[in-house]
């Protein structure tokens, strides 16, 4: 981990000015002033692909048959949208990647791992959005608990806070260190982290959730100098240095229900009904306590 | 743009690839196994209502299906633990 920072400047200072990713993504909208993210990990950019979907765009590796990353437009209405109805979807081969550069729903079946999306299904605005986020380009292996209890929360946090400053660009990745990572089938690497990075065009402020890829509920936020470190990719290229260098305060990670529109329960509530909440939830927090302590 | 051939119909047991969403809840199907991930919220309203339906019919045909089946005690799972492999990236 020390040596990370210098490996990234060693690496900057190899490729001059010229970064690895496109200086025109392919679909612009879904990215903070139009530039996607550049790898600045130059081993990262072998056999990438950019694809876009009508509510995120990613770049797939053909080495680690994931997504590096997912770009999405978060937006106060793009939320209250994503708050929808009953239907069903289905995860699916991203049949336009090449067949042996992409995962298979096989790769996943028996793993023990959660098909954990990259850009989530709870974001997307529209029924065909909510379908395209299945496919299997926009998915990772994940530990199970860390995708069902931390990382719902980090999902569902930046959707409310997106929901409060009006507009936000995510930037969603995975993160591969040390010298052996884990695979499925030897086919479909195991991140070792995921981050969650944030933009507020409004505020000029970014930051991100890092946290490591297994149960235990730990995470830290880091500013995008420190993500780029960690990850080899410059997440926001049109950032001014001042804003990459320091990280935005991020939301506690919380669940709550995706319905809970921040629309529908205006933060203008009476004291009572914050302190009921408030209380209902200690309580729920001391059951869940105890229950974890019989079992 | 993604290539789908035909609508997912969320068939308890059937597949490792139907998803059925509920509100923030989602029913992830699979051969052996369904995950619930999320969290729902159940207005008393006709939503609430719509929703609490979809619910009692999803839980209905689970149940329905595992009735119809000859079950062992425990499914056996035959986990393949991942593999070491070198980083391509490090």
């Amino acid at each position: 981990m020390l040596l990370r920072p210098l490996q990234a400047v060693i690496v900057l200072a190899l490729l001059g000015a010229s970064p690895a990713a496109a200086d025109d993504p392919p679909c612009p909208g879904l990215f903070a002033e139009g530039r996607a993210p550049v790898l600045t990990n130059p081993k990262l950019a072998a056999h990438t692909r950019p694809l876009c979907f009508e509510a995120y765009a990613v770049l797939h590796s053909g080495a680690s048959r994931t997504p590096l990353y997912a770009a999405e437009h978060l937006t106060r209405e793009s939320v209250a949208a994503a708050r929808m109805v009953a239907r069903d979807d289905s995860f699916h081969e991203e049949e336009r990647l090449p067949a042996a550069e992409r995962s298979q729903l096989e790769d996943y079946v028996h793993s023990g791992f959660d098909r954990g999306h990259l850009a989530p299904a709870g974001d997307m605005p529209t029924p065909e959005a909510q379908a395209q986020s299945f496919s299997l380009a926009n998915i990772v292996p994940q530990n199970r608990a860390f995708n069902r209890g931390l990382w719902s929360g980090i999902e569902e946090s930046v959707r409310r806070l997106a929901s409060q400053r009006g507009t936000l660009y995510v930037v969603t990745g995975a993160v591969f260190t040390g010298g052996v990572v884990d695979a499925l089938k030897s086919r479909v690497l195991v991140p070792t982290q995921l981050y969650k990075a944030l933009y507020d065009p409004a505020s000029g402020e970014a930051g991100a959730y890092l946290a490591p890829n297994r149960g235990g509920g730990e995470w830290r936020a880091v500013s995008m100098d420190e993500l780029r470190a960690v990850a080899g990719v410059d997440v926001f290229p049109g950032l001014p240095a001042a804003a990459k260098a320091r990280a935005m305060d991020l939301p506690e990670p919380r669940e709550f229900a995706r319905g809970d529109a921040a629309e529908r329960r205006p933060r203008s509530d009476t004291w009572q009904d914050w302190f009921f909440r408030e209380l209902a939830r200690a309580v729920s927090k001391a059951l869940r306590d105890v229950l974890r302590s019989i079992f | 743009m993604t290539t789908r051939k035909t609508a997912p119909r969320f068939e308890p047991f059937a597949d490792d690839a139907s998803v059925r969403n509920l509100g923030g809840l989602s029913f992830e199907n699979g051969r052996d196994r369904i995950g619930l991930h999320g969290s729902l919220d159940l207005t008393r309203d006709k939503a609430g209502l719509a929703l609490a339906r979809e619910l009692k019919r999803t839980a209905a045909a689970i149940v329905a299906a595992l009735e119809s089946a000859d079950l062992p005690e425990a499914v056996a799972e035959p986990e393949a633990a991942p593999q070491p492999v070198k980083n391509p990236f490090a």
